[in-house]
């Protein structure tokens, strides 16, 4: 019973990538080795409630998925929407946002090092949101309203600044971070969206100011030494992307270009994603040059008939080492996800199922 | 394990007729038959049967249960969907067709929540419960309201009403239970002849637990991952339900039953069990009052005239103290309230051939002070026109339902409309009044609910009704047997096919906050209700009754042929379950077992090994005794329920309470 489940599984995971994709990928469920073969990481939220969070791996030297390598190595599953992951040196962190926990993981191997519990002084979950990471410390942003310190060598907690309500994002540049205030959680309610960004001096862990952008800003990354560039959704309907100085901490640009989500291509482009609500769902992943006041873009897919397959992508990741663009598809919200790979120049590479909502990879090398 | 289960479960259900036909045949009659036409029940007919499942006091009393969602578990066709112990919600799904698609008849008329558009069962306490019947199609009694036509099946749910010999003029039971996870119930049945006229019972009901059960951690779905002992929190529940009914019987001609209802709960939302952390800030309050009266008054033999009538307002206050929100916490208040009148009247145009003509209007609205929309309204127009021709051996019923709908909210300016006409047919024949063989097709639909429509998104939308087909084909055995004094065999065999259209279902959009509820995709469903009865009289002492329900439900996905789901079972519907209960019955104790099986199922809509739910049984055990005191009588029971302590799941990361035990007293004074 339980084979033929899997044998069927197995086969129509296999038939439903099978015609796009380039190479042969099979599902590995033998026992991880050792030391991991080259390849990315996938980090999938999973659906709300149902601790179907999985880290996923796809090894490139044998082109087979590891589906949940977590929970494979641990013996444990990963938990509830991990939301978040970043490297430092050997270690993975992943923001496990319904878990309250951040979830250090050797990259070598998948081995759990430690979990940080993300809780409050009465033990109410924080919400670990995103991750950031300066030369010797990662930053967390939780939904709560708060930046902690995470030591990336002793793995403690420590110093903790309160910011805006329910950041969503937070990136560091020119050693300031900056975090998005979304206000999502209020978005029904009379307080509405919070409309800043706040800025923490990395030294002191002080907020030193807060820049008014507008409505729900949500993902925030550095562009160039000195930049950082954001999306600002305000109700959907005249989604932003916006640019900020770091060295003055001013607004710099405002475009009216509609976008879900963005990985910075170079010092002057950015690749993003966006899905047109008001035109049948059409998907758009385009380049957008910010250095010039035109909003003109262009498209970044040069194969044809790749762009319509690619459902909901939810996450954008530009792998200098790899050389590769990674545009993760999270489906309608309720099916298992799938990656599509691509290089700089646009060209389709592959297309790769994991698990559910897919949102972020990371290349190991 | 859980094949040998089902074989067993299948050999029960196979080999309880065959004992039947091996028997010598006799030619006692169902009595059921002769019995005329009385205004106040449903018309006994042996095909009026079809279809309809019930489950009768002496297996109510029986069983332990708290509550009708408890019930419903050992009806054939019926999924219930429950989040765990006492206050968790228990929600039916008939025949794969989904919650919203069920009518919930209180005796009599309709219990409604147009938010959600589902009746969670958990609130109706199985105390003062007489019979509980679902009609999948609907029922064939003639003087209904045409509510009780105008979903794809019926849920009816009827209380005890206390009968008394000419000297009696006042009775009273009282009943407490007490048991695992401090569990108590204190129950009072008062009933009081107040003339030959009026007749006044008077039901009070308070449940308290603390729900603190433990379950078993799992921390992934493979046999070696780690698990841990963890004990549910804020699991809680407190109920109170007070019932005063007064039934006047003026002449053999007309009657009135009133009714007045208050509920009370609080409990804690335990939320699904998160990895890592297990936290829980929710509670829910809940506050439902209504008065009803159904009067009927027979003008001839001919001409029958029934009126209900029923105002409810019902109160619900979601409060989540660790929300994340600029307050820091989170709290929605809804108020619904419901203004409903029926008029019905029935005439008999020639022997065997009835027709009858019911009409329901009703006002319902739902106000939110803390949400963008405040208020929503629904007036609502019913009218059925039947027919139906029935000689004890041929029965053919059809109606048309006319449906009226009108909506407003403060969100749009105009006023929605929606007018349908929805058939339903249906043919009957009895051979020999012991088998009996019909048919039914029901075409019926659904109306958004108020949360599809007003409360789930960001921007209106033009929502169709959610259509479902029923094509049924019944197919029952009937019959007593001369061995035992009145020993009976029954056994009845559904073969359906039904398709929802236009399905509404919620789906994220743009992120997770923001949902987006629209019209979906299709569902085909196939399926077999087993249910056989059997009732055998030993001896002068000794009475045992076996009853075992099978059902095979394939209810897949239909929607679009190039997703990945297409032809995969919908989420929480098992293709196997059953039901086992059996009762022997003598003077020194009462003993009974019941099991409930349930087959895997997938917690997504994608068929795939991670998402598959495990199987499980759940076996409980009771015994009783009557204890007499000069007048008065004690029974004494004693329950063992999850005898195995199965730890499972029915809705994934909600745990269900292992095994518990609980003491019953009932005395009757």
């Amino acid at each position: 019973m339980r084979k033929n489940k899997l044998f069927l599984s197995l086969i129509a995971l296999v038939l439903s990538f099978g015609f796009v994709s380039c190479t042969e990928d099979t599902i590995d469920n033998k026992p991880i080795q050792e030391v991991l073969p080259k390849g990315y990481f996938v980090l999938c939220e999973g659906i709300y409630g149902h601790n179907n969070s999985s880290l996923d791996f796809y090894d490139s030297d044998s082109n087979k998925i590891i589906l949940d390598i977590f929970n494979k190595v641990n013996s444990q599953g990963l938990g509830d929407t991990g939301n978040d992951m970043i490297e430092f040196n050997d270690y993975i962190f992943i923001a496990v946002k319904g878990s309250a926990c951040v979830q250090v993981i050797n990259k070598n191997n998948g081995k759990l090092i430690k979990r940080i519990p993300i809780v409050d002084n009465s033990g109410t979950n924080r919400m670990p949101s995103r991750l950031c990471a300066s030369a010797s410390m990662v930053f967390l942003c939780t939904v709560d309203g708060n930046v902690l310190e995470i030591n990336p060598y002793s793995l403690n907690l420590g110093r903790i600044v309160k910011v805006g309500r329910n950041p969503e994002d937070i990136c560091i540049s020119n050693d300031k971070l900056y975090v998005t205030n979304s206000g999502g959680l209020d978005f029904n309610s009379p307080a509405g969206y919070d409309k800043t960004v706040s800025v923490i001096n990395i030294i002191s862990m002080t907020e030193i100011k807060k820049i008014e952008v507008g409505d729900n800003p949500a993902i925030i990354k550095e562009l160039s030494p000195g930049l950082v560039g954001l999306i600002v959704k305000g109700d959907y309907s005249n989604i932003m992307f916006k640019t900020i100085n770091t060295f003055t901490d001013q607004l710099v640009d405002s475009f009216e270009i509609p976008m879900l989500s963005f990985d910075v291509l170079d010092n002057m482009n950015i690749i993003f994603a966006n899905v047109d609500y008001n035109n049948n769902m059409e998907t758009k992943i385009k380049i957008f040059n910010h250095t010039t006041n035109s909003t003109n873009t262009i498209d970044f897919i040069t194969s044809s008939n790749i762009t319509s397959q690619i459902v909901l992508p939810y996450g954008i990741d530009i792998s200098i080492s790899s050389n590769e663009v990674y545009i993760t598809d999270a489906d309608d919200f309720s099916k298992t996800g799938r990656v599509f790979v691509f290089d700089l120049q646009g060209n389709y590479k592959d297309k790769v199922n994991f698990s559910y909502l897919p949102s972020k990879v990371i290349v190991r090398n | 394990m859980r094949n040998i289960v089902l074989i067993n479960l299948l050999l029960v259900l196979i080999i309880s007729p065959l004992f039947g036909f091996a028997q010598t045949i006799d030619s006692i009659k169902s009595t059921t038959l002769k019995e005329v036409m009385i205004v106040d029940t449903i018309k006994r007919s042996p095909i009026k049967k079809e279809s309809s499942s019930r489950i009768d006091n002496t297996m109510i009393e029986k069983i332990e249960t708290v509550s009708v969602g408890d019930l419903a578990k050992f009806i054939a066709g019926v999924n219930v969907k429950d989040y765990g112990g006492i206050g968790g919600l228990k929600t039916i799904s008939v025949r794969g067709l989904g919650s919203n698609h069920s009518a919930v008849i209180y005796d009599g008329i309709g219990v409604t929540d147009f938010q959600t558009g589902q009746v969670d069962l958990s609130k109706f306490s199985s105390t003062n419960i007489k019979e509980i019947n679902l009609y999948n199609g609907q029922s064939y009694s003639h003087l209904q309201p045409a509510r009780a036509l105008a979903s794809s099946n019926a849920f009816f749910i009827e209380t005890l009403k206390p009968s008394f010999d000419s000297s009696e003029r006042f009775k009273t039971i009282l009943k407490t239970s007490y048991g695992s996870f401090n569990y108590a119930n204190l129950g009072v049945n008062s009933a009081f002849k107040i003339n030959n006229i009026w007749t006044s019972v008077l039901d009070l009901d308070i449940n308290n637990t603390s729900g603190n059960y433990p379950y078993l951690l799992h921390y992934g779905n493979n046999e070696n991952d780690s698990t841990s002992k963890e004990i549910r929190k804020n699991s809680d529940y407190f109920g109170f339900r007070g019932e005063w009914n007064l039934f006047g019987s003026f002449n053999a001609k007309s009657d009135i039953k009133l009714k007045a209802y208050y509920f009370y709960s609080e409990r804690g939302l335990p939320m699904s069990t998160t990895l890592y952390y297990l936290n829980s800030g929710q509670r829910l309050w809940d506050e439902n009052f209504f008065l009803q009266s159904i009067f009927t008054h027979k003008f001839s033999d001919k001409l029958q005239y029934r009126n209900h009538l029923k105002a409810l307002y019902s109160y619900t206050h979601y409060y989540d103290s660790k929300a994340l929100t600029s307050l820091g916490y989170q709290s929605d208040e809804y108020f619904q309230r419901e203004y409903y009148m029926n008029n019905v009247v029935s005439y008999s145009i020639f022997k065997d051939f009835s027709t009858s003509l019911s009409n329901d209007v009703f006002l319902n609205n739902l106000s939110s002070p803390n949400i963008f929309v405040r208020t929503a309204r629904r007036v609502s127009s019913l009218s059925a026109l039947s027919l139906l021709y029935d000689n004890s051996k041929l029965l053919i019923n059809g109606n048309i339902l006319h449906t009226l709908v009108e909506d407003k909210s403060d969100l749009s300016s105009t006023s929605q409309i929606k007018n349908h006409f929805s058939p339903f047919i249906s043919f009957g024949y009895s051979f020999q009044n012991t088998l009996t063989i019909s048919l039914f097709y029901k075409d019926i639909f659904r109306m958004p609910t108020f949360n599809d429509l007003y409360f789930n998104k960001v921007s209106e939308s033009k929502l169709r009704p959610e259509i479902t087909k029923q094509f049924n084909l019944h197919i029952e055995y009937l019959r007593s047997l001369g061995f035992y004094k009145t020993s009976s065999i029954n056994v009845s065999l559904d073969i359906y096919h039904n398709r929802v259209k236009d399905k509404i279902v919620a789906v994220p959009q743009r992120n997770l906050f923001i949902w987006s509820v629209i019209n979906y995709g299709q569902v085909n469903i196939n399926g077999i209700d087993l249910q056989t009865m059997f009732k055998a009289y030993i001896s002068h002492s000794i009475d045992l009754i076996i009853r075992g329900t099978y059902s095979y439900q394939r209810v897949v996905d239909a929607s679009n042929k190039e997703s990945v789901t297409y032809g995969n079972q919908i989420p929480y519907t098992p293709l196997h379950s059953g039901t086992l209960f059996l009762n022997l019955s003598h003077p020194f104790i009462d003993f009974s077992y019941t099991l409930s099986f349930v087959g895997s199922r997938y917690s997504l809509p994608e068929n795939i090994e991670r998402n598959l739910l495990k199987p499980y049984q759940d076996h409980s055990i009771s015994i009783s005794k009557d204890f007499n005191f000069k007048k008065q009588k004690i029974n004494l029971g004693l329950s063992c329920l999850n005898l195995l302590g199965d730890n499972y799941e029915v809705v994934i990361n909600y745990p269900m309470p292992q095994r518990q035990f609980r003491i019953n007293i009932k005395i009757y004074l």
